[in-house]
């Protein structure tokens, strides 16, 4: 069984604690993949480290609410070198800025287990609308501790960097980031 | 079991040698080929190049102990008598070849890596040293390299490479046809002796 449809969870299963039930982010579960496309190649930025604050009432999705924060400064590439410019005043210059941020506005099912996802996404102190497609990979009671819940969301997405200010190595790297996110959430 | 090679069979360093860089050849065409045309991820291809560094700085060596152990024997194995002139000729001129290919090669990667821009002090966004296994870096004769060069002596360096693969098929065709058709010694000799 991969992916419980949406619908049936909400008419089976036991109304959640409280609505707008808080959840916590699992920390090793959870991580963001942003690909960079350079003539032909790519390379994978990973930020591994990520907090913030969700409410979300399983009755209830399109109420959800969330801060997210994306360590920038944790970003990897796999390779020391490349890290180091990634990091630096010519890539994600993580000294001033030294974190991402995601507000979530509204989340609108789109499935029984699609949602698209629309928020704030802030990055070089600058504040734009993004949207992102979310697919359903977990969601269920937490194994092993029954009165705790997993949900579990693939998103992916796109970013233009010309929106944030971001032009290095234009055009040869593209303009577009095609982002992944996995989230896992539990319930508190 | 012989060391040195003689009318009466190759040694075992002769031997040793023809078969690993059979094997460490084989696997660097197919590593250039896999890393440049091939691999999309940047950071996987980059580990890729510097290990076909590493390997390619390891043939030449072993290509230069091969030359000059073969220069410092006493005889070697004779062809099969009934092999006619031009075969003869075929295979001293192709063994040369093969010989001048296995210096030439990972000469002209070398000299590739280092006149890439990429290989000077101040390359932006860093430098990338030609280290052979983390161990110690290559010389680098062009201390200040420019993409053209770099180009130029690509295409040589993937010429001769080319050139090097198809001289190999012919080389392996011709020492199975030595050993199915002809019946003769020349391939058994080179793993036994
Ligand atoms: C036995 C020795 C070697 C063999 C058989 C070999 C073979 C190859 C092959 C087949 C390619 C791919 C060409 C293509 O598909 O476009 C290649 C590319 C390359 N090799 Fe080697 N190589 C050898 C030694 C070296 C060494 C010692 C170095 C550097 C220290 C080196 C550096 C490179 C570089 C930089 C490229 C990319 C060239 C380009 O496309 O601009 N190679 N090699």
């Amino acid at each position: 069984m991969r992916v419980l449809p949406l619908l049936i969870l909400l008419f089976f299963l036991p109304p959640a604690a409280a609505p707008g039930a808080t959840w916590e982010i699992v920390p090793g579960a959870t991580r963001v993949e942003v690909d960079v496309h350079w003539l032909g190649r790519v390379v994978t930025l990973r930020f591994d480290r990520l907090w913030g604050s969700i409410a979300f009432d399983r009755q209830r999705p399109d109420r959800a609410r969330a801060r997210i924060t994306v360590d920038a400064r944790r970003v990897s590439t796999g390779l020391a070198v490349v890290d180091a410019f990634v990091r630096g005043p010519d890539y994600l210059n993580v000294e001033t800025y030294p974190t991402i941020g995601f507000r979530l506005d509204r989340l609108v099912r789109t499935s029984q287990s699609t949602a698209d996802v629309l928020g704030q996404l802030t990055l070089f102190g600058i504040t734009r609308p993004i949207s992102l497609q979310a697919q359903v990979f977990r969601y269920g009671p937490t194994p092993g501790a029954p009165d705790r819940f997993d949900a579990g969301f693939d998103l992916t997405g796109a970013v233009d960097r010309r929106a944030f200010g971001h032009t290095t190595g234009l055009p040869q790297i593209d303009a577009t980031l095609p982002i992944r996110i996995r989230l896992l959430m539990r319930s508190v | 079991m012989a060391l040195r090679d003689g009318p009466g069979g190759w040694g075992w360093p002769s031997r040793v040698l023809h078969w690993g860089m059979a094997a460490l050849i084989a696997a660097m065409l197919g590593l250039g080929v896999y890393m440049i045309r091939i691999e999309r991820d940047l950071i996987v291809q980059y580990q890729l190049i510097q290990l076909h560094k590493s390997l390619g700085a390891t043939a030449l060596l072993l290509a230069v102990l091969r030359l000059g152990w073969r220069l410092a024997q006493p005889g070697r194995p004779a062809l099969p008598a009934a092999m006619p002139a031009w075969q003869r000729r075929a295979a001293t001129a192709s063994h040369l070849a093969l010989y001048a290919l296995m210096l030439a090669l990972p000469v002209s990667g070398w000299l590739t890596a280092s006149a890439s821009p990429l290989n000077d002090a101040d390359a932006v966004p860093f430098r990338i040293p030609n280290m052979v296994f983390g161990l110690f870096e290559l010389p680098d004769p062009f201390p200040r390299g420019t993409e053209a060069l770099e180009a130029a002596l690509g295409t040589l360096h993937r010429g001769l490479a080319l050139t090097l693969a198809l001289l190999l098929t012919v080389h392996v065709a011709a020492a199975v046809k030595h050993h199915l058709h002809d019946r003769d010694q020349v391939l058994r000799r080179m793993w036994r002796g």
